[in-house]
């Protein structure tokens, strides 16, 4: 009689102590949030995996603490579609390797390259533009997702920058994701050059000169930055002060007498881009158009000049611009 | 408590003496010593693969020790009969249980912290500048794992003084593997994801009885370099414990009812 009544009490105290445990649980479980710990794996995550990923989901759960080392292996099989041209089944197993380690910075830098440069050429092959947009997006977008899981990683912050600045001319954009780069630990060696050129294609070679300077001021050394120097300050920057006075058709005689001179920057796309924005200023939004347009039949990836050819021909209610070059469609930035 | 002391160590010594279990110690050893040849799978980051993969094979191995000792700790005891000897002295049932479950945790001691010395043995070597090797987090890990093993360990215990060693292995495993997804089940208890009220019910009831072992690894705080509070540490000890405590309540009152 007396043990069951032991075990009665043994029961109850049992079932009484599973209150605070759940207490207890759900506690440590927000600490673990709070103090950046490491994260479960979420079940949306996992709703958002296809077939391949939520395979490999479900292998790194049953690994346990394995999530790790599963996600190096994957990456090797990564390695290896990407090596054989399967570049689509990629991209599951990088969502996979994503969610079994958010830190493995490597999946997030080469996987955001890979759309916003392979498969961004790879839409480009079949004249797709919307497939190209699409692409360099989801990379960017990528890029991004992995900074936030990533906050203090420069090489992801400054991917993010390289990408926007190189792939589609996104000066403005690269310029702010270039700047937090040199907020974080280690930035790259070159961002703070990579800022100046973006300013300089702008086109604004005030402060293209004055990210320049600051180069230099770190690294004396830098042929480039002391070449781009030379360049900006013989034949643009002065131009570019005149422009800033208002002293517009001066600046435009300026820097289009130099382009006209027969030297070797024919194609330079600085001093187009500022020959046109000069044009812009004037209000001869003609001139400024077909100096857009010369620049974008020369430069096939001169996204900023496609642009500005997308709002000019608006502002004057012309048809689309058609590319001389047979084969391909427009950009559906631009809408044509 | 004598008694409870004794079987523990007889316990101990019959377990030392399981060849299966030294079978996985030693594919634990040759796992940990072999993460210095499999680094090259991280270039550039190859102290953080071997801490990665040290880590989580002590876990690991740690864990399939604790499950396959603890799963045929009384179900063993009962085929060979030498249960009935036992009990048959002035042992209670509890006491036994409670020898049992002492020495199963002394068997994973011995074994985590030999596993644990050959992981700060590979480290030693690659890590010349001791910042990982002196850094808290690393042994706080490790304590961790033996935490979380102790966890697992009452399951089993608790578990096999009902069931066959078969079925016990399998729950353990299932138990383990489904506390790693605390996350999963506390998101699938709310309304924004599961419409129906009993499934939300029953997956609350899953995240709250279920032990959640995720909060024992400390991997991500170990290879970022970010720190674990000491009241952290305290509430998943303290966490722990109380499981453990609970469990073995529930096994104590599991085994008093069992006929043999």
């Amino acid at each position: 009689m007396r043990g069951r009544w032991v075990r009665l009490v043994v029961l109850l105290v049992a079932l009484g102590l599973l209150v605070p445990l759940a207490f207890v649980q759900n506690s440590i479980d927000e600490d673990r949030f709070l103090y950046g710990l490491g994260e479960p794996l979420p079940y949306w995550r996992i709703s958002q995996l296809g077939v391949q990923g939520v395979t490999g989901a479900i292998i790194g759960a049953v690994m346990g603490g394995f999530r790790g080392v599963a996600a190096d292996m994957l990456w090797l099989k990564c390695d290896e579609y990407f090596h054989s041209g399967q570049w689509f089944k990629l991209l599951p197993i990088a969502q996979t390797i994503v969610m079994l380690d958010p830190h493995f910075i490597d999946v997030w830098t080469v996987t955001g390259w890979h759309m916003a440069y392979n498969m961004y050429h790879e839409a480009e092959s079949r004249g797709d533009w919307e497939g190209q947009v699409s692409w360099f997006n989801r990379g960017v977008n990528w890029l991004v997702r992995g900074f936030a899981e990533n906050p203090d990683s420069s090489d992801l912050v400054y991917n993010i920058g390289w990408t926007l600045f190189d792939r589609m001319d996104r000066y403005p954009e690269a310029v702010q994701w270039l700047t937090k780069t040199l907020r974080t630990e280690a930035p790259p060696q070159q961002t703070g050059r990579f800022i100046a050129h973006a300013y300089e294609w702008t086109p604004d070679t005030e402060r293209a000169l004055e990210w320049y300077y600051r180069v230099l001021r770190m690294n004396p050394q830098d042929n480039t930055a002391i070449g781009a120097t030379i360049t900006l300050k013989l034949r643009y920057a002065h131009a570019w002060r005149l422009m800033e006075e208002g002293k517009l058709d001066q600046a435009y005689k300026e820097v289009y007498e130099w382009l006209k001179g027969g030297n070797p920057d024919q194609v330079y796309r600085i001093g187009w881009h500022l020959v046109a924005t000069i044009a812009e200023r004037q209000g001869k939004y003609d001139l400024a158009l077909k100096w857009w347009e010369r620049d974008a039949n020369q430069e096939a990836l001169d996204e900023l000049a496609r642009r500005r050819i997308f709002d000019l021909r608006q502002k004057l209610g012309l048809p689309p611009w058609q590319r001389k070059w047979p084969g391909l469609k427009a950009s559906p930035l631009i809408q044509e | 408590m004598n008694a409870v002391l004794t079987i523990a160590q007889t316990t101990f010594r019959e377990a030392l003496r399981r060849r299966v279990l030294n079978i996985i110690l030693v594919f634990a050893v040759v796992s940990i010593g072999a993460s210095r040849l499999f680094s090259w799978l991280s270039p550039g980051e190859e102290i953080k693969f071997i801490l990665d993969m040290c880590s989580n094979s002590i876990r690991f191995f740690s864990m399939l020790i604790a499950v396959l000792l603890g799963a045929s700790m009384i179900p063993t005891e009962i085929e060979r009969r030498t249960i009935f000897s036992i009990l048959s002295k002035p042992v209670g049932r509890t006491q036994f249980m409670l020898g049992k479950y002492l020495g199963a945790l002394l068997t994973l001691l011995v074994n985590v912290a030999i596993m644990s010395a050959l992981f700060l043995l590979v480290l030693f070597f690659k890590d010349k500048d001791r910042g990982y090797l002196l850094n808290p987090t690393l042994w706080k890990g490790i304590l961790l794992v033996l935490v979380e093993v102790g966890v697992l360990l009452a399951i089993a215990v608790a578990v096999s003084t009902v069931a066959s060693t078969a079925f016990n292995v399998v729950f353990s495993f299932f138990v383990y593997f489904t506390g790693q997804m605390g996350g999963v089940f506390k998101e699938l208890s709310a309304p924004t994801h599961v419409t129906s009220p009993a499934v939300r019910v029953l997956m609350g009831l899953i995240y709250n009885l279920l032990p959640h072992f995720e909060n024992f690894d400390l991997r991500q705080p170990l290879l970022l370099g970010d720190p674990v509070p000491l009241v952290f540490m305290g509430k998943v000890i303290g966490g722990a414990v109380l499981y453990i405590g609970v469990v073995l309540a529930v096994g104590h009152l599991l085994f008093a009812q069992r006929e043999f």
